[in-house]
């Protein structure tokens, strides 16, 4: 298992009892709007603070509100992918890769943004900046900056929300791809449930703050535990 | 007899400094008074403004008790140095400093505060230590509104006549300044003095808001 996070975090009168586990690969959490998918990453990542609970990614403990353990988020080797990808707008794209890069040595960074540039074919927009590229390109450089330090996990919240249906398609061709290429374990929340099913072999089912079932992809679609968990699949559009 | 040009560069001198001191301590706390949360904010933002509303003379007789031989800070600088800032050029620094800080401090808290903070959210996910981003995303990002304290700030400095008369005097060589010898020559009837002096500071002054417009408009990035 890559993580396991269980917390609980009070948010005005919007209450947060999350409880799942992120196997390798790509997984997702969905659910509706407003269900608290978004502040569960940024619990993770560290850039916002369960109540209480216990977050833990590989072997690290990130969060142990009994040990108290909180380890800050520039520590906690989690890549973030926010839903505006939110690229350095006075960085170029190569130093917006090479951003999360400073403790190697130029020659390494330098062969490291190359690399990553490559990988998703925007080399020769290196030195251009992200006002110039694409909505497209841009979430494909986020992507590539939250792998640059290569993390332990990634987090993508909406990852495709900013761009039209046919980028869509393209960009989860894309990611799957590149998650194949770097083994970094994914999470990704999402409220299209074509996003998990293009994507995800693991999923969590969220709904008003709560985890309300689990598992492998097919095994939630084939069996969903509740009716609300049916009725929510069926209202997306769940197809088996 | 031909114009004295020393007020002119010792106020040149004067606000370069002041408005060096508060691009190092201002930009630092404007950026606190932006994004921080801490307790005592609302009464350090309002002891910092303080000086843009209050008389100058009040604000000069404030900084006299303060930096006088009875003053707390006047008491340190004796036992030191065995002097005062009083009635010397340094102490004209002070009394512009502390004038012009919150023209700096204001313009660069609103261009924090136009700083999307995702941003600096960003950057802490790919590893970097706060000051690091302040340095890398934050300065750079709120760059124009920077520019535009930097320029209202030394402006402000270049323009300080009460304050700096009440701290630091009038002497003619030493702590006389371009406003206070423009004031100086009009008391003492010497008006092609004063109007040439006039002329020249508004020029000087003019021609650094310019300079500092374009470096704020092309920005660092």
């Amino acid at each position: 298992m890559t993580a396991k996070v269980d917390i609980t975090k009070q948010f005005g009168a919007f209450e947060l009892d999350m409880r799942f586990q992120v196997p390798p690969g790509v997984s997702a959490i969905f659910g509706p709007s407003g269900a608290g998918k978004t502040l569960t990453l940024r619990c993770i990542a560290g850039l916002a603070r369960p109540d209480r609970g216990r977050i833990v990614v590989g072997e690290r403990v990130l969060f142990d509100s009994a040990g108290r353990v909180e380890v800050p988020a520039r520590q906690r080797r989690i890549g973030y992918v926010f839903q505006q990808y939110a690229l350095f707008p006075h960085l170029d794209v190569a130093a917006n890769v090479a951003y999360g890069l400073r403790d190697r040595t130029p020659t390494e960074r330098k062969g490291r943004v190359e690399q990553l540039l490559t990988l998703i074919g925007l080399t020769e927009h290196a030195h251009h900046y992200p006002r110039m590229l694409s909505g497209g390109q841009q979430q494909r450089v986020a992507l590539v900056r939250a792998l640059a330090p290569e993390p332990d996990l990634v987090l993508l919240d909406e990852p495709f929300a900013a761009v039209d249906a046919l980028t869509r398609r393209q960009l989860r061709t894309d990611l799957r791809q590149l998650q194949e290429r770097t083994g970094v374990p994914m999470l990704l929340v999402t409220h299209d449930l074509a996003d998990v099913q293009e994507l995800a072999t693991y999923v969590a089912i969220c709904e008003q703050g709560r985890a309300v079932q689990e598992g492998p992809l097919q095994e939630v679609l084939s069996a969903p535990s509740s009716p609300g968990v049916a009725a929510l699949l069926n209202a997306a559009g769940a197809r088996q | 007899m031909a114009l004295d040009l020393f007020p002119l560069g010792l106020s040149l001198r004067i606000a370069g400094a002041a408005t060096a001191l508060a691009f190092v301590l201002g930009v630092p706390l404007a950026w606190l008074l932006a994004r921080a949360r801490f307790r005592g904010r609302d009464v350090v933002s309002v002891i910092v403004l303080l000086p843009m509303v209050l008389p100058p003379t009040v604000l000069g007789y404030y900084l006299l008790l303060t930096v006088g031989r009875q003053g707390i800070f006047g008491r340190a600088t004796d036992a030191l140095f065995g002097a005062s800032l009083v009635f010397t050029p340094q102490g004209a620094v002070l009394a512009s400093f502390v004038a012009a800080l919150p023209f700096l401090v204001r313009a660069a808290q609103g261009g924090f505060e136009q700083v999307d903070p995702t941003y600096e959210e960003a950057a802490r996910t790919l590893g970097r230590g706060e000051w690091s981003i302040f340095l890398t995303v934050s300065v750079p990002l709120a760059w124009r509104g920077i520019a535009a304290g930097i320029a209202l700030c030394f402006a402000r400095a270049m323009g300080e006549f009460g304050a700096t008369l009440m701290v630091a005097g009038n002497i003619p060589g030493r702590t006389q300044t371009a406003s206070v010898a423009i004031y100086d020559a009009v008391q003492a009837g010497r008006i092609d003095d004063a109007n040439l002096l006039a002329l020249l500071l508004s020029v000087v002054t003019g021609g650094a808001l310019v300079l500092l417009a374009r470096l704020g408009r092309g920005g660092l990035w």
